[in-house]
């Protein structure tokens, strides 16, 4: 499994998997997506790079989820899938997706609350609180 | 899940119960509810959020949780906290991220008969004026005219030929906050907002075209609400800019103050102390996005204007008012007999101030504040006035909304879209939204009764009914 989604009363929770921190970082992109569409019925014909750095896992993690809402605002653009490279603190990914306009539904905010990262078995696991 | 520890929730009276201070909490708890909706908070995590909240430093009074409230992240939503000005700190998360989100509401001299005949063609126009959705630009504006925005919200509006000064007059703060400083609103948010001036957003924001159904006071006719008579409700905030200042905000916060991170039992509770210089910066930022959310109502309000007077050459719309619900305020309240300013958070909290309060417009100061409550989509909304025992009980405070109690996804499942707009249909209310999910989402079936919020409000003595609305037509994301 690459994602879940997850009950949350107000607000919407996924976890994202992988055998490494990068495909884990890829599979979010794709968990956050699925909250408001399927990520594998979306077109892939927009492109945004993405570099955010910071000095702990769970702050990279909200960086670069909040970097999508802020391109979800700014370009109508909402990502179908992520190449992802963590090299030290920094964070360098190339997004493909739609425009956003053909899916509707809004995402407000990336939130810490209830935010997990967990490495075990070679297996990564991240879990997010998304404000909607 | 980590298992939820039992608190020990004591009755008070049948619309008060409390949780005494354990552990780290410097005060209590105090819950407004009957024993049904109690009950339902106890079924997630609401009232530990409150107790965390009753733990942060400087925190004055009790942690209050209203009549709607439910989980969030970190507060919960349906909560009011009030923080020390010496002691005490601010935080944008006990504020939402959605900053002065709220509620104006719009009067109509116009019978439901009157409208009914034109209701889609008007609904259409609204539609057309009020963009709902993402993806959907609003009003065109330049660095330069966002700066003002930020810094004279309403007013900008009208100084802009949206509306007039009589609706400014009919506004929380007269629609704007003065201590606003644009210099610390960080470019992301003024980039995220620069399209979104005008528009509704999704999720539970709407535009509700509503029938004043049943009127509980001669305050009544004070607001200019008039049984039979359409009025309209909008609900929306301050869109992708007030979003990204406080997430902005929380990050420069956690990179500041890594110790307060490290005792926080849930890192969305992030708060700098209110001495602090980015408390002073936050507090700058957190009022130009509350008048940017002020200034976007505005417009909304004014865009449903016109499309009435382009149907209804005659009729007049008039500003009842306009509250916020996610706000932080500094106020003047009595704490252990001595007048006492605070940093009053409302997070999912209407302030609900009495007849005499300086902070009231002049037109309601010797009737009390109107507070605006939507109810979820195809049930009533609610509009109450301030009472005295708002100030003696909840910072001046009541619910805001009719709260969740399911989520989305079971949501999806459980309403089909079909079947909601067809449940509707036979109430007689028409909905045009954006996307059909939203319809699913958004099902009156996954909130609590909002009545039942109102009512325990009402008998509480914190805020009394004046008038019950009932939509007609519901416009959404």
């Amino acid at each position: 499994m690459n994602y879940e989604l997850l009950e949350h009363t107000a607000d919407a929770k996924f976890r994202a998997y992988g055998k490494n921190k990068e495909a884990a970082f890829a599979n979010a992109v794709k968990g956050m997506t699925a909250i408001i569409t399927d990520p594998e019925k979306l077109a892939k014909d927009r492109e945004f790079p993405v570099t955010v750095t910071a000095d702990d896992n769970k702050k990279l993690l909200f960086d670069f989820l909040d970097q999508i809402l802020f391109l979800m605002d700014t370009e109508h653009f909402v990502p179908a899938e992520a190449d992802v490279r963590i090299e030290g603190n920094t964070l360098t990914a190339a997004l493909r997706g739609d425009d956003v306009k053909k899916v509707g539904g809004n995402l407000k905010a990336v939130t810490y609350s209830e935010m997990e990262i967990t490495q075990q078995d070679g297996q990564w696991m991240l879990q997010v609180v998304v404000d909607i | 899940m980590n298992e939820k520890p039992v608190l020990d929730v004591v009755k008070v009276n049948d619309f008060v119960y409390k949780i005494e201070p354990t552990g780290k909490m410097n005060v209590p708890v105090k819950i407004f509810a009957d024993e049904n909706l109690v009950k339902k908070m106890q079924q997630d995590s609401s009232l530990q959020q409150a107790c965390n909240v009753a733990s942060m430093p400087g925190i004055v009074g009790e942690s209050i949780v209203m009549s709607d409230a439910h989980q969030g992240y970190g507060y919960c939503i349906g909560g009011v906290a009030a923080f020390d000005m010496e002691e005490g700190i601010i935080s944008p998360g006990g504020i939402g991220f959605d900053q002065n989100c709220g509620v104006r509401l719009l009067t109509t001299n116009l019978t439901k008969e009157q409208v009914e005949g034109k209701k889609s063609e008007l609904l259409e126009k609204i539609y057309k004026a009020c963009p709902v959705g993402v993806g959907v630009d609003g009003v065109r504006i330049t660095p330069d005219e966002m700066k003002e925005v930020m810094v004279q919200g309403a007013k900008w509006a009208v100084a802009n030929g949206y509306g007039s000064k009589d609706d400014l007059e009919h506004c929380e703060a007269g629609g704007c906050l003065p201590e606003a400083d644009p210099k610390h609103v960080p470019d992301r948010a003024l980039h995220r907002g620069k399209r979104q001036l005008g528009t509704v957003g999704a999720g539970n924001h709407f535009v509700e075209l509503q029938v004043v159904d049943e009127v509980y006071s001669e305050v009544a006719e004070k607001f200019g609400l008039q049984k039979g008579n359409v009025v309209v409700m909008i609900h929306c905030g301050s869109r992708g800019f007030g979003h990204q200042v406080c997430s902005d905000y929380i990050r420069m916060i956690e990179d500041a103050y890594p110790n307060i991170v490290a005792s926080l039992p849930d890192k969305n509770l992030i708060y700098a102390p209110l001495k602090s210089e980015l408390a002073k910066k936050f507090w700058g930022a957190m009022n130009a996005a509350a008048n940017f959310a002020f200034c976007n109502r505005h417009i909304l309000g004014h865009n449903v204007r016109q499309a009435f007077i382009e149907l209804f050459p005659d009729c007049s719309v008039e500003t009842v008012y306009d509250v916020c619900h996610n706000i932080a305020k500094r106020e003047t309240h009595v704490v252990n007999g001595e007048q006492k300013e605070l940093m009053v958070h409302r997070k999912g909290a209407t302030r609900a101030f009495p007849a005499g309060s300086e902070d009231i417009p002049e037109a309601y100061r010797a009737i009390g504040q109107p507070v605006l409550i939507p109810g979820s989509m195809g049930t009533s909304s609610w509009v109450l006035v301030g009472e005295k025992g708002s100030l003696e009980q909840s910072f001046g405070s009541t619910a805001h909304g009719a709260g969740r109690m399911m989520s989305r996804m079971k949501a999806k499942k459980d309403f089909p879209a079909d079947d909601v707009r067809a449940d509707l249909a036979k109430k007689g209310i028409q909905i045009k939204a954006a996307t059909l999910k939203g319809i699913s989402e958004e099902a009156p079936g996954a909130y609590k009764d909002v009545d039942e919020v109102i009512a325990v409000s009402d008998s509480a003595g914190i805020a009394r009914k004046v008038a019950r609305l009932v939509p007609i037509g519901v416009i959404k994301g």
